[in-house]
C-alpha cells in the first residue's frame, strides 16, 4: 500500500500579487543563468502570470523534470523559497477554466498571497 | 404557471437570474486572479472546498464595469447550471420574486447579452439572465493560442 502524503513541498516564486509555485520533487537543479550551457530556458513568469523576474535579481535556471518527456530547463529570478502545501488546500483548477490555462494545475488561496501551482507536465507545450 | 428569479445589481444596472440556478449567497469574496484566463473568467474563489470560476457580469453587461484584481462586490452569488458552479460578485441581492407567466417576455424593452427574456418587477422591465447561454459560450470558445 502506498501513502500519499498529506503535505506537498513546493518551490514558491514571487510574481506581483501572486506567486507561482512549482512541486519542489520535480525540481532536478538550479543553477545561475550565467553558469547555464544547456537550451535556452523557458522563462516561467513571461509563460505563465505574464510577468517578468526583477530585473535586479540574479536570474536562475530550474531544471524540472517530466514525465515521460526531457527534462525542461526553466528561467526565473526573484527570491524562491520553499513552502509546504497541505494537498487538501491545492484547490483544481474548475474546468470551464482549464483549458484556457493548460499550464495551471491548482490555486491555493489560503488568505495569504495566492499561489497558482504549475502542472509541469503541460508547462513547455503539450507535445 | 410561474417563473422564480433573484433581482440583482452590478453597478447599477439591474439584472434578474433564474432562482433555480441559485445555490447560496455569500458575503463579499477576495478572488485570485488567474493570468491567460477569459476576461469575463478572470479567476477563482474557494467554495467548499474547490475553487470555481468568478464570472464578472460588469464585462458582460452594457452598463456596468469591470472588476479589477483585488476589488471585490459586497455579495457573491453561488451558481449551478449544466454541471458547472460559478461565483458572481454582485452589489446588491433582492429576495426571490414569483412572477406569473404574462410577466416574462421576450426582450424588447432592454438589451443584454445571453438575456433572450426580460421579466417585469415593480412594473419595471428587467433583463432574465440565461445562465446555461453563458457557460455555453465559454464552453464553446476557442482559448486563445
Amino acid at each position: 500500500v502506498k501513502f500519499r502524503s498529506q503535505e506537498v513541498a513546493l518551490l514558491v516564486v514571487p510574481a506581483g500579487k501572486v506567486q507561482v509555485a512549482l512541486e519542489a520533487a520535480r525540481v532536478l537543479s538550479i543553477v545561475p543563468e550565467r553558469t547555464w550551457e544547456g537550451a535556452p530556458p523557458l522563462d516561467l513568469l513571461a509563460a505563465t502570470v505574464g510577468g517578468e523576474a526583477p530585473r535586479d535579481s540574479d536570474p536562475r535556471v530550474l531544471l524540472l523534470a517530466r514525465d515521460n518527456r526531457p527534462a525542461l530547463p526553466i528561467k526565473t529570478g526573484g527570491i524562491l523559497h520553499m513552502q509546504k502545501v497541505a494537498r487538501d488546500a491545492m484547490l483544481p483548477l474548475p474546468e470551464l477554466l482549464a483549458r484556457f490555462v493548460p499550464w495551471l494545475s491548482s490555486v491555493v488561496a489560503d488568505g495569504k498571497t495566492p499561489l497558482l501551482v504549475v502542472d509541469c507536465a503541460r508547462l513547455g507545450g503539450s507535445s | 404557471m410561474s417563473t422564480s428569479v433573484v433581482p440583482l445589481s452590478v453597478h447599477g444596472v439591474w439584472l434578474a437570474l433564474p432562482a433555480p440556478s441559485l445555490v447560496e449567497i455569500l458575503g463579499r469574496c477576495t478572488w485570485v486572479p488567474v493570468a491567460g484566463a477569459p476576461a469575463e473568467l478572470p479567476g477563482v474563489i474557494a467554495w467548499r472546498g474547490r475553487a470555481i470560476a468568478l464570472l464578472d457580469l460588469g464585462r458582460l453587461m452594457t452598463g456596468a464595469e469591470a472588476l479589477q484584481p483585488g476589488e471585490s462586490r459586497r455579495r457573491t452569488l453561488v451558481v449551478a447550471q449544466d454541471g458547472c458552479t460559478l461565483a458572481l460578485p454582485v452589489d446588491e441581492v433582492r429576495e426571490v420574486q414569483e412572477l406569473a407567466d404574462d410577466r416574462v417576455h421576450p426582450a424588447s424593452a432592454t438589451q443584454q447579452r445571453f438575456a433572450d427574456r426580460e421579466v417585469e418587477i415593480d412594473g419595471v422591465p428587467v433583463p432574465l439572465l440565461d445562465p446555461a447561454a453563458i457557460i455555453g459560450s465559454f464552453a464553446a470558445s476557442e482559448p486563445a493560442t
